[in-house]
Protein backbone atom coordinates (compact mmCIF):
# COMPACT_ATOMS: atom_id res chain seq x y z
CA UNK A 1 0.00 0.00 0.00
CA UNK A 2 1.08 3.41 -0.64
CA UNK A 3 3.33 5.14 2.46
CA UNK A 4 4.28 8.15 3.70
CA UNK A 5 7.47 8.71 6.20
CA UNK A 6 7.43 11.45 8.34
CA UNK A 7 10.32 13.54 10.68
CA UNK A 8 9.31 15.12 13.68
CA UNK A 9 11.72 17.63 14.71
CA UNK A 10 11.33 18.71 18.06
CA UNK A 11 12.00 22.56 18.23
CA UNK A 12 13.08 24.02 21.40
CA UNK A 13 13.27 20.08 22.65
CA UNK A 14 14.58 20.50 26.14
CA UNK A 15 11.44 22.70 26.35
CA UNK A 16 8.91 19.57 25.50
CA UNK A 17 7.46 17.39 28.53
CA UNK A 18 6.33 14.21 28.75
CA UNK A 19 2.88 15.72 28.16
CA UNK A 20 3.79 17.02 25.16
CA UNK A 21 5.70 13.65 23.94
CA UNK A 22 2.13 12.11 24.30
CA UNK A 23 0.32 14.98 22.50
CA UNK A 24 2.81 14.16 19.28
CA UNK A 25 2.27 10.66 19.82
CA UNK A 26 -1.38 10.88 19.60
CA UNK A 27 -1.06 13.50 16.60
CA UNK A 28 0.46 11.03 14.90
CA UNK A 29 -2.07 8.37 15.40
CA UNK A 30 -4.52 10.65 14.14
CA UNK A 31 -2.88 11.57 10.90
CA UNK A 32 -2.04 7.52 10.25
CA UNK A 33 -6.09 6.65 11.32
CA UNK A 34 -7.44 9.47 8.63
CA UNK A 35 -4.94 8.77 5.93
CA UNK A 36 -5.35 5.01 6.44
CA UNK A 37 -9.26 5.88 5.11
CA UNK A 38 -8.02 6.68 1.81
CA UNK A 39 -5.65 4.13 1.64
CA UNK A 40 -2.18 5.84 2.65
CA UNK A 41 -0.30 4.46 5.42
CA UNK A 42 2.48 5.55 7.47
CA UNK A 43 5.59 3.93 7.24
CA UNK A 44 8.29 5.24 9.32
CA UNK A 45 8.76 7.89 11.83
CA UNK A 46 12.09 9.43 12.99
CA UNK A 47 12.54 11.50 16.02
CA UNK A 48 14.72 14.69 15.60
CA UNK A 49 15.71 16.78 18.23
CA UNK A 50 16.75 21.21 17.64
CA UNK A 51 17.33 22.45 21.44
CA UNK A 52 16.28 25.90 22.65
CA UNK A 53 20.14 27.18 22.27
CA UNK A 54 20.38 25.83 18.70
CA UNK A 55 16.80 27.22 17.76
CA UNK A 56 17.97 30.47 18.49
CA UNK A 57 14.34 32.10 19.72
CA UNK A 58 12.63 29.85 16.76
CA UNK A 59 11.17 27.80 18.97
CA UNK A 60 8.25 30.99 19.58
CA UNK A 61 7.31 31.95 15.35
CA UNK A 62 6.30 34.90 15.65
CA UNK A 63 5.35 35.16 11.38
CA UNK A 64 4.91 33.55 8.84
CA UNK A 65 8.43 34.14 7.66
CA UNK A 66 10.06 32.92 11.10
CA UNK A 67 8.30 29.47 9.87
CA UNK A 68 9.70 29.43 6.88
CA UNK A 69 13.18 30.06 7.94
CA UNK A 70 12.79 27.44 10.46
CA UNK A 71 11.95 24.90 7.55
CA UNK A 72 15.12 26.66 5.49
CA UNK A 73 17.63 26.66 8.56
CA UNK A 74 17.11 23.04 8.70
CA UNK A 75 16.40 20.26 6.97
CA UNK A 76 17.03 16.21 7.21
CA UNK A 77 18.04 14.37 3.54
CA UNK A 78 15.40 11.83 2.79
CA UNK A 79 12.34 11.39 1.41
CA UNK A 80 10.30 12.03 4.84
CA UNK A 81 8.27 15.10 5.39
CA UNK A 82 10.01 17.50 7.97
CA UNK A 83 7.33 18.10 10.56
CA UNK A 84 8.54 21.46 13.40
CA UNK A 85 6.42 21.07 16.35
CA UNK A 86 6.84 24.29 18.13
CA UNK A 87 4.98 25.43 21.44
CA UNK A 88 3.73 28.91 20.25
CA UNK A 89 2.60 30.46 17.14
CA UNK A 90 1.80 33.30 17.86
CA UNK A 91 -2.12 34.32 17.13
CA UNK A 92 -4.68 31.89 15.96
CA UNK A 93 -2.82 30.35 13.65
CA UNK A 94 -1.51 26.96 14.44
CA UNK A 95 0.23 25.10 11.56
CA UNK A 96 1.42 26.27 8.20
CA UNK A 97 2.60 24.58 5.03
CA UNK A 98 3.62 25.05 1.68
CA UNK A 99 1.00 23.70 -0.83
CA UNK A 100 2.21 20.60 -2.61
CA UNK A 101 5.32 21.10 -0.66
CA UNK A 102 8.94 19.94 -2.65
CA UNK A 103 10.85 16.63 -2.54
CA UNK A 104 13.53 18.82 -3.34
CA UNK A 105 14.06 19.90 0.70
CA UNK A 106 17.13 22.58 -0.64
CA UNK A 107 14.33 24.39 -3.01
CA UNK A 108 13.52 27.92 -1.99
CA UNK A 109 10.80 28.24 -0.39
CA UNK A 110 9.27 26.66 2.69
CA UNK A 111 10.07 22.53 2.58
CA UNK A 112 8.62 21.65 5.70
CA UNK A 113 5.45 22.05 7.81
CA UNK A 114 5.38 23.67 11.08
CA UNK A 115 2.84 22.52 13.80
CA UNK A 116 2.11 23.97 17.16
CA UNK A 117 1.50 21.92 20.14
CA UNK A 118 -2.25 23.13 20.66
CA UNK A 119 -3.54 20.59 22.48
CA UNK A 120 -6.22 17.98 21.35
CA UNK A 121 -6.68 19.49 17.74
CA UNK A 122 -2.71 18.78 17.14
CA UNK A 123 -3.56 15.39 15.81
CA UNK A 124 -5.82 17.29 13.35
CA UNK A 125 -3.22 20.21 12.60
CA UNK A 126 -0.49 17.47 11.45
CA UNK A 127 -2.61 15.94 9.45
CA UNK A 128 -4.25 18.83 8.19
CA UNK A 129 -0.54 20.83 7.39
CA UNK A 130 0.84 17.57 6.10
CA UNK A 131 -2.06 16.75 3.73
CA UNK A 132 -1.43 20.51 2.11
CA UNK A 133 2.27 19.69 1.66
CA UNK A 134 0.91 16.30 0.11
CA UNK A 135 -0.60 18.30 -2.33
CA UNK A 136 -4.68 19.46 -1.25
CA UNK A 137 -5.97 22.50 -1.06
CA UNK A 138 -8.54 23.89 1.24
CA UNK A 139 -12.22 22.77 1.19
CA UNK A 140 -13.72 25.80 2.39
CA UNK A 141 -17.27 25.95 1.17
CA UNK A 142 -19.78 25.69 4.50
CA UNK A 143 -20.80 22.16 3.68
CA UNK A 144 -16.91 20.92 3.84
CA UNK A 145 -16.59 21.68 7.84
CA UNK A 146 -16.34 17.77 8.20
CA UNK A 147 -13.32 17.97 6.23
CA UNK A 148 -9.89 17.42 7.19
CA UNK A 149 -9.13 20.01 4.88
CA UNK A 150 -11.39 23.04 6.02
CA UNK A 151 -9.44 25.93 7.02
CA UNK A 152 -9.92 25.97 10.75
CA UNK A 153 -9.59 23.27 13.53
CA UNK A 154 -11.36 21.30 14.81
CA UNK A 155 -13.10 19.96 11.86
CA UNK A 156 -15.04 16.43 11.23
CA UNK A 157 -10.93 15.09 10.09
CA UNK A 158 -12.46 13.50 6.92
CA UNK A 159 -10.91 12.61 3.52
CA UNK A 160 -12.76 11.97 0.22
CA UNK A 161 -11.25 9.63 -2.40
CA UNK A 162 -10.43 12.36 -4.80
CA UNK A 163 -8.30 13.89 -2.17
CA UNK A 164 -6.81 10.68 -1.44
CA UNK A 165 -5.80 10.66 -4.93
CA UNK A 166 -4.00 13.91 -5.22
CA UNK A 167 -1.97 12.77 -2.04
CA UNK A 168 -0.67 9.24 -3.17
CA UNK A 169 0.61 11.27 -6.28
CA UNK A 170 3.04 13.53 -4.24
CA UNK A 171 6.44 12.51 -4.96
CA UNK A 172 7.56 11.63 -1.34
CA UNK A 173 4.73 8.69 -1.20
CA UNK A 174 6.35 5.26 -1.92
CA UNK A 175 4.66 2.57 -3.44
CA UNK B 1 2.19 28.87 2.00
CA UNK B 2 -1.42 27.35 3.54
CA UNK B 3 -2.11 27.35 7.16
CA UNK B 4 -5.19 25.85 9.85
CA UNK B 5 -6.26 28.62 12.15
CA UNK B 6 -7.58 27.16 15.50
CA UNK B 7 -11.55 27.60 15.37
CA UNK B 8 -11.99 29.12 18.60
CA UNK B 9 -14.83 28.00 20.73
CA UNK B 10 -17.46 30.39 21.83
CA UNK B 11 -16.35 31.86 24.71
CA UNK B 12 -16.46 35.29 26.56
CA UNK B 13 -13.43 36.41 26.22
CA UNK B 14 -13.12 38.40 29.74
CA UNK B 15 -9.63 39.00 31.42
CA UNK B 16 -10.50 36.03 33.64
CA UNK B 17 -10.99 33.59 30.98
CA UNK B 18 -7.60 34.67 29.06
CA UNK B 19 -5.61 34.57 32.90
CA UNK B 20 -6.77 30.82 32.58
CA UNK B 21 -6.10 30.24 28.93
CA UNK B 22 -3.03 31.53 28.79
CA UNK B 23 -1.58 29.29 31.81
CA UNK B 24 -3.00 26.64 29.79
CA UNK B 25 -6.41 25.68 31.70
CA UNK B 26 -8.81 26.31 29.21
CA UNK B 27 -9.38 23.47 26.96
CA UNK B 28 -9.22 24.25 23.06
CA UNK B 29 -7.99 27.47 24.02
CA UNK B 30 -4.15 27.27 23.76
CA UNK B 31 -1.91 30.24 24.99
CA UNK B 32 -1.41 31.21 21.48
CA UNK B 33 -4.97 31.79 20.22
CA UNK B 34 -5.73 33.71 23.95
CA UNK B 35 -2.76 36.25 23.03
CA UNK B 36 -4.79 36.63 19.87
CA UNK B 37 -7.91 37.35 21.73
CA UNK B 38 -6.03 39.69 23.69
CA UNK B 39 -4.43 41.65 20.78
CA UNK B 40 -8.08 42.09 19.54
CA UNK B 41 -9.16 45.12 19.22
CA UNK B 42 -12.52 44.53 20.72
CA UNK B 43 -10.78 44.79 24.48
CA UNK B 44 -10.14 48.15 25.51
CA UNK B 45 -6.68 49.49 25.46
CA UNK B 46 -6.41 49.31 29.34
CA UNK B 47 -8.10 45.75 29.74
CA UNK B 48 -5.55 44.42 27.12
CA UNK B 49 -2.44 46.13 28.56
CA UNK B 50 -2.97 45.30 31.68
CA UNK B 51 -3.79 41.49 30.76
CA UNK B 52 -0.52 41.22 28.32
CA UNK B 53 1.99 43.21 31.24
CA UNK B 54 0.48 40.43 33.97
CA UNK B 55 1.28 38.02 31.77
CA UNK B 56 5.13 38.95 30.74
CA UNK B 57 5.65 39.58 34.53
CA UNK B 58 4.03 36.20 35.80
CA UNK B 59 7.10 33.81 36.60
CA UNK B 60 4.31 31.08 36.92
CA UNK B 61 3.29 31.09 33.11
CA UNK B 62 5.39 28.88 30.48
CA UNK B 63 8.52 30.99 29.24
CA UNK B 64 7.45 30.38 26.07
CA UNK B 65 4.00 32.29 26.28
CA UNK B 66 5.76 34.83 28.27
CA UNK B 67 7.88 35.42 25.37
CA UNK B 68 4.53 35.45 23.23
CA UNK B 69 3.32 37.99 25.50
CA UNK B 70 6.39 40.21 25.42
CA UNK B 71 5.71 40.53 21.93
CA UNK B 72 2.47 41.27 21.69
CA UNK B 73 2.69 44.19 24.46
CA UNK B 74 5.52 45.86 22.72
CA UNK B 75 3.02 46.87 19.99
CA UNK B 76 1.38 49.54 23.03
CA UNK B 77 4.56 51.11 22.54
CA UNK B 78 7.57 52.37 24.31
CA UNK B 79 5.61 54.60 26.92
CA UNK B 80 3.29 52.03 27.91
CA UNK B 81 5.49 48.71 27.12
CA UNK B 82 9.26 50.63 27.90
CA UNK B 83 9.51 50.41 31.70
CA UNK B 84 7.78 46.35 31.89
CA UNK B 85 10.23 45.35 28.98
CA UNK B 86 13.24 46.88 30.77
CA UNK B 87 12.52 44.97 33.83
CA UNK B 88 11.61 41.26 32.13
CA UNK B 89 15.28 42.13 30.38
CA UNK B 90 16.13 41.16 33.74
CA UNK B 91 14.07 37.67 33.50
CA UNK B 92 16.25 35.10 35.13
CA UNK B 93 14.63 32.83 31.83
CA UNK B 94 16.97 33.49 28.80
CA UNK B 95 14.27 32.98 26.62
CA UNK B 96 11.90 35.76 28.14
CA UNK B 97 14.46 38.13 28.50
CA UNK B 98 15.63 37.89 24.97
CA UNK B 99 12.13 38.29 23.24
CA UNK B 100 12.38 41.49 25.87
CA UNK B 101 15.59 42.63 24.49
CA UNK B 102 14.40 42.60 20.80
CA UNK B 103 11.16 44.48 21.33
CA UNK B 104 13.13 47.21 22.90
CA UNK B 105 15.67 47.31 19.74
CA UNK B 106 11.90 47.74 18.12
CA UNK B 107 10.45 50.25 20.52
CA UNK B 108 13.24 51.55 22.90
CA UNK B 109 15.19 54.78 22.85
CA UNK B 110 18.64 55.93 23.82
CA UNK B 111 18.00 55.54 27.25
CA UNK B 112 17.40 51.63 27.24
CA UNK B 113 20.81 51.13 25.61
CA UNK B 114 22.87 50.61 29.17
CA UNK B 115 20.52 48.42 30.29
CA UNK B 116 21.05 46.13 26.58
CA UNK B 117 24.86 46.83 27.05
CA UNK B 118 24.79 45.09 30.26
CA UNK B 119 22.95 41.94 28.90
CA UNK B 120 27.02 41.21 27.60
CA UNK B 121 27.30 38.84 30.60
CA UNK B 122 24.32 37.28 29.63
CA UNK B 123 23.61 33.78 27.55
CA UNK B 124 24.68 33.42 23.90
CA UNK B 125 20.56 34.26 22.88
CA UNK B 126 20.19 37.30 24.82
CA UNK B 127 23.60 38.72 24.26
CA UNK B 128 23.00 38.59 20.63
CA UNK B 129 19.70 39.69 21.31
CA UNK B 130 20.93 42.46 23.35
CA UNK B 131 23.71 43.57 20.82
CA UNK B 132 21.46 44.03 17.75
CA UNK B 133 18.45 45.79 19.94
CA UNK B 134 20.96 48.29 21.01
CA UNK B 135 22.43 48.41 17.15
CA UNK B 136 18.90 48.90 15.77
CA UNK B 137 17.93 51.45 17.96
CA UNK B 138 21.15 53.51 17.11
CA UNK B 139 20.24 53.16 13.86
CA UNK B 140 16.44 53.85 14.54
CA UNK B 141 17.20 57.23 15.92
CA UNK B 142 20.84 57.99 13.90
CA UNK B 143 22.56 58.06 16.92
CA UNK B 144 26.20 59.25 15.59
CA UNK B 145 28.54 59.08 18.10
CA UNK B 146 28.25 55.17 18.90
CA UNK B 147 29.43 52.12 17.20
CA UNK B 148 26.91 49.88 16.46
CA UNK B 149 27.80 46.41 16.41
CA UNK B 150 26.94 43.93 13.75
CA UNK B 151 28.84 40.70 13.49
CA UNK B 152 31.07 40.05 10.41
CA UNK B 153 29.76 37.93 7.32
CA UNK B 154 30.97 36.06 5.20
CA UNK B 155 29.67 36.60 1.13
CA UNK B 156 27.81 34.07 -0.61
CA UNK B 157 29.12 33.35 -4.47
CA UNK B 158 26.80 35.03 -6.99
CA UNK B 159 23.41 32.85 -7.85
CA UNK B 160 23.67 31.60 -11.92
CA UNK B 161 22.36 34.06 -14.18
CA UNK B 162 19.89 31.42 -14.99
CA UNK B 163 18.35 32.18 -11.51
CA UNK B 164 15.07 34.08 -10.50
CA UNK B 165 15.37 37.72 -11.70
CA UNK B 166 13.88 40.66 -9.99
CA UNK B 167 13.08 44.48 -10.65
CA UNK B 168 11.76 47.00 -8.42
CA UNK B 169 7.81 48.92 -9.14
CA UNK B 170 5.55 50.87 -7.93
CA UNK B 171 2.53 49.21 -5.39
CA UNK B 172 -1.04 50.05 -5.80
CA UNK B 173 -2.13 51.95 -2.94
CA UNK B 174 -3.71 48.99 -1.13
CA UNK B 175 -0.67 46.84 -0.76
CA UNK B 176 0.98 50.18 -0.37
CA UNK B 177 -1.12 50.99 3.05
CA UNK B 178 -1.60 47.61 4.04
CA UNK B 179 2.15 46.78 4.46
CA UNK B 180 2.52 50.15 6.12
CA UNK B 181 0.28 49.29 8.95
CA UNK B 182 1.39 45.93 9.37
CA UNK B 183 5.00 47.27 10.25
CA UNK B 184 3.43 50.29 12.02
CA UNK B 185 2.38 47.66 14.30
CA UNK B 186 5.61 45.83 15.12
CA UNK B 187 7.36 49.62 15.26
CA UNK B 188 4.90 51.52 16.81
CA UNK B 189 6.75 54.92 16.96
CA UNK B 190 7.63 54.72 13.05
CA UNK B 191 6.30 57.25 10.96
CA UNK B 192 4.26 55.67 7.94
CA UNK B 193 3.05 59.58 6.46
CA UNK B 194 6.64 59.67 5.61
CA UNK B 195 7.45 56.59 3.43
CA UNK B 196 8.07 55.74 0.16
CA UNK B 197 7.13 52.18 -1.17
CA UNK B 198 8.58 50.44 -3.90
CA UNK B 199 7.17 46.91 -4.75
CA UNK B 200 9.48 43.63 -5.48
CA UNK B 201 8.36 39.99 -6.54
CA UNK B 202 10.96 37.25 -6.77
CA UNK B 203 9.45 34.16 -7.51
CA UNK B 204 6.24 33.77 -5.84
CA UNK B 205 7.42 36.37 -3.37
CA UNK B 206 5.60 39.36 -2.84
CA UNK B 207 7.57 41.82 -0.62
CA UNK B 208 7.66 46.22 -0.09
CA UNK B 209 10.25 48.19 0.58
CA UNK B 210 9.63 51.08 2.67
CA UNK B 211 11.81 53.32 2.61
CA UNK B 212 12.22 57.13 4.49
CA UNK B 213 11.17 59.65 2.29
CA UNK B 214 14.13 61.50 4.04
CA UNK B 215 16.79 59.43 2.00
CA UNK B 216 15.84 59.98 -1.30
CA UNK B 217 16.48 62.05 -3.79
CA UNK B 218 19.03 65.05 -2.50
CA UNK B 219 18.39 63.45 1.41
CA UNK B 220 20.28 59.95 0.54
CA UNK B 221 23.53 62.13 1.04
CA UNK B 222 22.70 62.20 5.05
CA UNK B 223 22.99 58.34 5.02
CA UNK B 224 26.89 59.26 4.77
CA UNK B 225 26.60 61.28 7.89
CA UNK B 226 25.01 58.82 10.42
CA UNK B 227 23.71 55.36 10.87
CA UNK B 228 20.04 54.39 9.78
CA UNK B 229 17.19 52.29 9.46
CA UNK B 230 17.28 53.29 5.69
CA UNK B 231 14.06 50.73 5.19
CA UNK B 232 11.86 48.46 6.31
CA UNK B 233 10.76 45.41 4.03
CA UNK B 234 7.48 43.70 4.27
CA UNK B 235 6.25 40.55 2.76
CA UNK B 236 2.46 39.20 1.75
CA UNK B 237 1.95 36.10 3.27
CA UNK B 238 -0.13 34.85 0.41
CA UNK B 239 -2.71 32.71 1.73
CA UNK B 240 -3.25 35.19 4.42
CA UNK B 241 -3.45 37.53 2.06
CA UNK B 242 -1.71 40.19 4.92
CA UNK B 243 1.98 41.32 5.26
CA UNK B 244 4.40 41.13 7.99
CA UNK B 245 7.78 43.19 8.22
CA UNK B 246 10.54 40.51 7.81
CA UNK B 247 13.77 42.38 6.80
CA UNK B 248 15.75 45.46 7.85
CA UNK B 249 17.81 47.42 6.11
CA UNK B 250 20.66 49.26 7.83
CA UNK B 251 23.42 51.78 7.10
CA UNK B 252 26.39 53.37 8.37
CA UNK B 253 29.08 55.02 7.19
CA UNK B 254 32.39 53.43 6.10
CA UNK B 255 34.95 56.13 5.18
CA UNK B 256 33.56 57.37 1.91
CA UNK B 257 31.51 54.63 1.45
CA UNK B 258 27.72 53.84 3.13
CA UNK B 259 27.50 50.11 4.14
CA UNK B 260 24.46 47.75 4.24
CA UNK B 261 23.23 45.49 5.90
CA UNK B 262 19.89 43.54 5.65
CA UNK B 263 19.30 41.93 8.99
CA UNK B 264 16.11 40.08 9.95
CA UNK B 265 13.95 41.38 12.73
CA UNK B 266 15.84 39.50 15.79
CA UNK B 267 19.48 40.44 14.14
CA UNK B 268 20.44 37.54 11.75
CA UNK B 269 22.29 39.13 8.62
CA UNK B 270 21.02 37.68 5.70
CA UNK B 271 22.77 40.25 2.82
CA UNK B 272 25.44 42.43 2.81
CA UNK B 273 27.23 45.03 0.70
CA UNK B 274 28.11 48.75 0.46
CA UNK B 275 27.58 51.77 -2.00
CA UNK B 276 28.87 55.09 -3.22
CA UNK B 277 27.55 58.19 -4.13
CA UNK B 278 27.73 61.21 -6.38
CA UNK B 279 25.97 63.88 -7.68
CA UNK B 280 23.17 63.23 -5.69
CA UNK B 281 22.33 59.67 -6.52
CA UNK B 282 23.94 56.13 -5.01
CA UNK B 283 24.33 53.14 -6.07
CA UNK B 284 25.11 50.29 -4.26
CA UNK B 285 25.25 46.39 -4.41
CA UNK B 286 24.11 43.20 -2.22
CA UNK B 287 25.10 40.01 -1.57
CA UNK B 288 23.93 36.84 0.09
CA UNK B 289 25.38 35.97 3.88
CA UNK B 290 26.81 32.57 4.01
CA UNK B 291 24.02 31.17 6.51
CA UNK B 292 21.86 27.99 6.78
CA UNK B 293 18.23 28.94 5.18
CA UNK B 294 19.78 32.19 3.06
CA UNK B 295 19.30 31.56 -0.93
CA UNK B 296 22.14 33.37 -2.68
CA UNK B 297 21.54 37.05 -4.49
CA UNK B 298 22.88 39.14 -6.74
CA UNK B 299 21.18 43.14 -6.28
CA UNK B 300 21.59 45.97 -7.20
CA UNK B 301 20.46 49.22 -5.62
CA UNK B 302 20.27 53.03 -7.67
CA UNK B 303 18.60 55.91 -6.37
CA UNK B 304 18.73 59.10 -8.30
CA UNK B 305 16.73 62.00 -8.06
CA UNK B 306 13.53 60.38 -9.67
CA UNK B 307 13.44 57.32 -7.05
CA UNK B 308 14.80 53.95 -6.37
CA UNK B 309 15.63 50.87 -8.58
CA UNK B 310 16.39 47.71 -6.95
CA UNK B 311 17.34 44.76 -8.93
CA UNK B 312 19.20 41.60 -9.68
CA UNK B 313 18.87 38.02 -9.37
CA UNK B 314 17.82 35.27 -7.15
CA UNK B 315 18.94 31.84 -6.57
CA UNK B 316 16.64 28.49 -6.55
CA UNK B 317 18.04 26.52 -3.87
CA UNK B 318 19.38 26.94 -0.28
CA UNK B 319 22.56 26.21 0.57
CA UNK B 320 23.76 25.70 4.06
CA UNK B 321 20.70 23.49 5.75
CA UNK B 322 21.28 22.24 9.39
CA UNK B 323 20.48 19.08 10.22
CA UNK B 324 18.80 17.92 13.68
CA UNK B 325 20.11 16.25 16.05
CA UNK B 326 18.42 12.34 16.10
CA UNK B 327 19.09 12.32 20.11
CA UNK B 328 17.92 14.08 22.41
CA UNK B 329 20.47 16.66 24.45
Amino acid sequence: MPSISLNIIRVGSDQFTAADETTIRNAIETLRNTYATVGLTLSRVEDYFITTAEADGHDVINSDGEAESLTDEWTIANNAVDVFFVKLYVGGVAGLAERDGPCDKDSKGMTGTVVELSGSTTGQVLAHEVGHYLGLEHEDDDDDEANLMYPSVPNGGTLTARQGNTMRSHCFVEP
Amino acid sequence: MVYVRIDLPEIDARPDVIREALAGRVPKLPPSAALALVSDPQMTGNEKYSLLQEAVQDPQLAPHVRAGAVRHYMRAGVRIAGPTLLKALESPDERVAAAAASALGQIGTAKHIPALEKMKKGGDLLRRRAAFARTLIVHRLGIADQEAELPPVKAQAAPEASGLSFTSIQPGRDRRTRALQAIKQEFPSWDATKQVVYELKCGPRLMEIAIDRSFTGTGVKTLKQRPALAAIIAFQSVEHDEFYPGLLVLSRPDGTRVRLTVTTLTGNVVYSGDGSMSQGAAEGKLHAAERPGVVAIAARVVATAKGLTVSGVSGRAVAFARTPSKRKK
